[in-house]
């Protein structure tokens, strides 16, 4: 088709403010699907996906519409990743797209999400649609929400669309305003092939499939590609669209969007953001490929020893089709054998550990999560640890650096103060502070990331009662004064319990943790003092006296059952805990320290 | 081998605060067909093939319950069918009283009909203790009833005391204990209180609630210290400690209660008894209606029975015998169950948990009060 008729677009908007009901109201009135195929949120094919209201992984979906001039269009329609998590997929997807319908929720106005997407479509010059959503209902405010767009966002939002997904009101609009407002792609199809990755995903039949805008030249069935970031080639065995049922094509052209399977085994290997071009014709890479990195890290272990396997067969299948997704063995003296994960964020790292639990029938223990710091050693050597027990002695190490991130939290005015003290709290540097109207705050903060690994997102919920909004972007690494805290039980040191902090708050958080183990772990037949040390230095210590009375008193009419049994379960509760040198310490020690670690509970 | 005989007598004449046990308050009128349920019961065992009933009984104990609630003829039709199914050359029989169900009288039918010895539940000497745990008797009975025994020519009688009752405090317990010794008992036992879903005042503990006194119980570390009290004075006052709970003037131990930590066979008959044959564990129904109905209609009134298998055996063996201070001879049990233990219980010598001399092994004295803790890292 030509380029011309051609427009390539996405949604984008925070979540539930209606990304998947559009998509499928333009599915149906463009009769992508009949009626009776409609299922509802149509791009949202996992699970998961549907349950959480999100996307995760980006797909798209070709259309064709006649529009009022009478002209037949091709739409393709690309779906983006709603979550933070996912930043760089949205980037790679808004590559892929010349314009962008901005949809915000009539009654909830513009929130962080809305406002850090936005940024990155503009960054990538992207012509932007605002859309109004849920104008039926009785608390909607599209007035306000156009002064918002505009204040915020600096988008004129004159000629916004005032629509309702759910209803179908002013969708054919929208239809219009992108064949009109939009621009065609630009690209010719007789230059060097140069193709965008934009996702990438395993189908067991046909291997990995590839999903890619031509930016120039055509790829057709037979043509020799190469990969740029791996110079890996393959040959195009087959083509085509999804509408959203695949439909295979002789080619795709400058300008189009489309799948191709070119028996490339793993998704690791078509990594989104990599340019592909004729092998034997070829292009510069297109801009701004980056290699994926995790960000957050976890130990996943099995609650039950012989789950190791399951658990390592499952990680394999995840791994299939994440490539974000990133794990190893790791060996803790506390939960035995597991495995060391890294992901792109916490929503990530849920979604896997639930995935794991839920597809595969697994049963985990998940260690807090942690980032991945920067270290230089007092030989010069600079090293990435991205688990607490694997930090060198700290005469050893002569520089820290942390990840650090911008979050752009947008609450209520009425929160503010809770939120203000949460950010202090969590070593949060101020950057930014603007009403969005009198009754809306825009924040941002400088975090380091290992702060909202934590507990930051259920705090900030809880400071403003469910009402703020949260965004965030990796903003590199920083010198900070990081400290390892190793708990010691009886002396020896428990690898599962360490943790990395800010010198200033080891202090107080050891004390805390001290003191929490010490009403977790039962007595034993000897006094067990429990230390928090950095280093060699001891920060905080208790004990727990030894136990003087456990014993079964009277042999009832020679009741021997009722002894054994008894004294069996006092064993079953032994064998369920871990034996730490001398000190069995009961799973939930572990679990209750490493799940909350906030100073106020 | 000889034969120990245990019969339950599941009546009390209110339930302790304390008590985990399947005993209660039930109608007088139950008591009748109960002990006519017994004597079935006995005639039931003669006709039984078993050959270990056929050994020599040497041991007949009556316990509870209140079993000095039932009439003192009563008792004795006990034992008279016992001596009439049995080959029997009695050493022991005892009868478990609480001190105010004695009576000058009451105590020379018990012994007219053959009971030699006479196990009271004390428990403790300050009323106010007796008084919130439910007890029936107070500090003033318990002299009277000892004395009452003696008239009557009982030259064995025991003693209970429970260390950790509600409102127990060092010098409560200090003056049980004296008083105690004043009455010089030929045997002593001491329980410390055990916290468990099985009692009112356990659950009440475990759910963190005031009644029954439960707001004023000793700590742990508190019974350990009465526990420990126990045991300097006992031997100081020339009483042998010879199991975790029990103590004897020379000559004075138990000799039925040893078979049990001994592994030594007993028939249990009455509700709720408990029967060891050396190679199978059972008890009667708990429930004394449904015992009584059971023999009523002619059944084995058997609710649960299990063959003690190698492992188990050998679990037995190790807890309860060094329940015993004598302990265990390793080296017998060894062979007798072809396993190794020596070199764990030196593992538990060398973490002080066990004392070993030879081929005897025997719990630390300082850890006779958290044995549990020792068994299941021996078990373990």
């Amino acid at each position: 088709m030509d380029p011309q008729f051609v427009r390539n677009f996405c949604i984008i908007a925070h979540i539930d403010h209606g990304k998947s009901t559009l998509a499928d109201r333009l599915l149906e009135l463009t009769g992508a699907l009949t009626q009776r195929e409609m299922q509802a949120q149509v791009l949202d094919s996992m699970d998961l996906e549907r349950e959480r209201g999100i996307t995760i992984k980006a797909k798209s979906i070709r259309l064709q519409y006649t529009a009022r001039d009478a002209q037949t269009y091709q739409l393709n329609l690309i779906d983006t990743p709603g979550h933070v998590d996912f930043s760089y997929e949205v980037s790679r997807a808004l590559t892929a797209c010349e314009g962008a319908l901005l949809v915000v929720d009539a009654s909830q106005g513009v929130e962080a999400q809305t406002v850090a997407n936005t940024f990155l479509a503009a960054q990538h010059h992207l012509t932007i649609l605002p859309v109004i959503n849920k104008i039926d209902l009785p608390a909607a405010q599209p007035d306000q929400v156009k002064e918002q767009i505009e204040n915020v966002l600096a988008i004129p939002a004159a000629d916004a669309l005032l629509i309702s997904a759910k209803s179908g009101i002013g969708v054919e609009e929208v239809l219009e305003a992108v064949v009109k407002r939009v621009p065609p792609p630009k690209g010719s199809a007789d230059n060097p092939l140069q193709a965008l990755i934009f996702d990438s995903w395993f189908d067991a039949y046909r291997g990995c499939v590839v999903l890619v805008r031509v930016m120039e030249g055509r790829l057709t069935r037979g043509t020799k590609i190469r990969l740029c970031s791996n110079d890996e080639v393959y040959e195009v065995e087959n083509l085509g669209t999804l509408t959203p049922k695949p439909v295979v094509l002789e080619e795709l052209a400058a300008g189009d969007v489309g799948f191709v399977i070119a028996n490339i085994k793993r998704v690791a290997d078509a990594r989104m953001g990599d340019t592909i071009v004729e092998a034997g014709r070829p292009a510069p890479p297109l801009p701004g490929f980056e290699a994926i990195k995790p960000m957050v890290f976890a130990g996943l272990y099995p609650v039950l020893a012989d789950q190791y396997e399951p658990l390592r067969d499952a990680l394999g299948k995840l791994q299939l089709n994440d490539a974000a997704f990133f794990y190893e063995p790791e060996n803790s003296v506390a939960l035995g054998f597991g495995f060391r994960c890294g992901f792109l964020g916490l929503l990530h790292m849920e979604i896997v550990q639930e995935r794991l639990e839920r597809e595969f029938g697994l049963n985990l223990i998940t260690t807090a999560p942690s980032v991945r710091y920067r270290l230089t050693t007092t030989g010069g050597e600079v090293i990435e640890v991205d688990n607490p027990t694997k930090f060198p002695p700290p005469n050893e190490i002569d520089k820290i650096e942390e990840p650090m991130i911008t979050a752009m939290v947008i609450t209520s005015e009425e929160s503010v103060g809770g939120i203000l003290h949460l950010c202090e709290e969590k070593r949060g540097t101020q950057k930014n502070f603007e009403y969005l109207s009198p009754q809306r705050v825009m924040l941002t903060y400088q975090l380091p990331l290992n702060e909202i690994v934590l507990d930051f997102y259920d705090r900030l919920k809880s400071a403003s009662r469910g009402y703020a909004s949260l965004d965030y972007h990796f903003a590199g690494y920083h010198d900070s004064d990081l400290v390892k805290l190793d708990l010691l039980v009886g002396g020896e040191p428990v690898d599962a319990l360490s943790m990395i902090c800010h010198r200033e708050q080891a202090q107080e958080r050891g004390r805390e943790l001290v003191s929490r183990l010490r009403k977790l772990i039962p007595r034993q037949m000897f006094e067990v003092p429990i230390q928090a040390a950095i280093g060699s230095r001891v920060i905080a210590r208790e004990t727990i006296s030894a136990i003087r009375k456990n014993v079964i008193a009277k042999c009832y009419g020679g009741d021997v059952s009722r002894k054994r049994k008894l004294l069996e379960k006092q064993k079953e509760g032994k064998r369920r805990m871990k034996r730490v040198g001398r000190v069995d310490i009961p799973q939930e020690a572990f679990l209750a320290v490493l799940k909350v670690t906030s100073a106020t509970e | 081998m000889t034969l120990g005989v245990y019969v339950q007598v599941p009546f009390c004449q209110t339930k302790c605060t304390y008590c985990n046990f399947h005993t209660g308050p039930v109608a007088k009128s139950l008591y009748d067909p109960f002990v006519e349920s017994v004597l079935w019961e006995i005639r039931l065992c003669v006709k039984s093939p078993e050959g270990w009933l056929k050994q020599t009984v040497d041991t007949v104990y009556v316990g509870g319950g209140t079993p000095s609630l039932l009439e003192p003829a009563a008792l004795a039709r006990v034992l008279d069918a016992l001596r009439r199914a049995f080959e029997c050359a009695w050493e022991e029989v005892t009868l478990e009283a609480d001190p105010e169900t004695i009576s000058p009288e009451k105590a020379a039918a018990w012994r007219a009909a053959g009971f030699n010895r006479i196990s009271l539940g004390v428990q403790s000497f300050a009323d106010a203790e007796l008084k919130a745990t439910g007890r029936m008797h107070r500090r003033a009975d318990i002299s009277s009833a000892v004395h009452a025994l003696r008239e009557a020519g009982f030259q064995n009688v025991s003693c209970d005391l429970i260390a950790g009752l509600p409102h127990q405090t060092a010098s409560s317990w200090e003056s049980s204990l004296g008083e105690m010794l004043d009455v010089r008992p030929e045997h002593i036992s001491i329980y410390m209180m055990e916290i468990d879903e099985g009692s009112r005042l356990g659950r009440e503990v475990l759910s963190g609630g005031s009644r029954y006194s439960a707001g004023a119980l000793p700590s742990d570390d508190e019974m350990a210290s009465f526990y420990e009290l126990a045991c300097a004075r006992l031997a100081a006052a020339g009483y042998e400690h010879y199991e975790i709970s029990n103590w004897a003037l020379p000559g004075r131990r138990s000799r039925h209660n040893l078979k049990y930590w001994k592994r030594e066979p007993y028939l249990g008959l009455g509700a709720g008894a408990h029967s060891f044959s050396g190679t199978h564990r059972w008890a009667n129904a708990h429930d004394a209606a449904a015992y009584v109905r059971a023999i009523q209609q002619g059944r084995v009134p058997v609710e649960q029975m299990e063959t003690v298998g190698a492992d188990a055996a050998l679990h037995e063996e190790l807890f309860l015998g060094l329940r015993l201070l004598a302990g265990i001879d390793f080296a017998e049990i060894e062979r007798r169950y072809n396993v190794s233990l020596a070199a764990r219980l030196e593992e538990l010598r060398a973490a002080g948990l066990v004392a070993i001399e030879g081929t005897r092994a025997r719990l630390a004295a300082a850890r006779l009060a958290v044995s549990n803790e020792v068994f299941v890292e021996l078990l373990g």
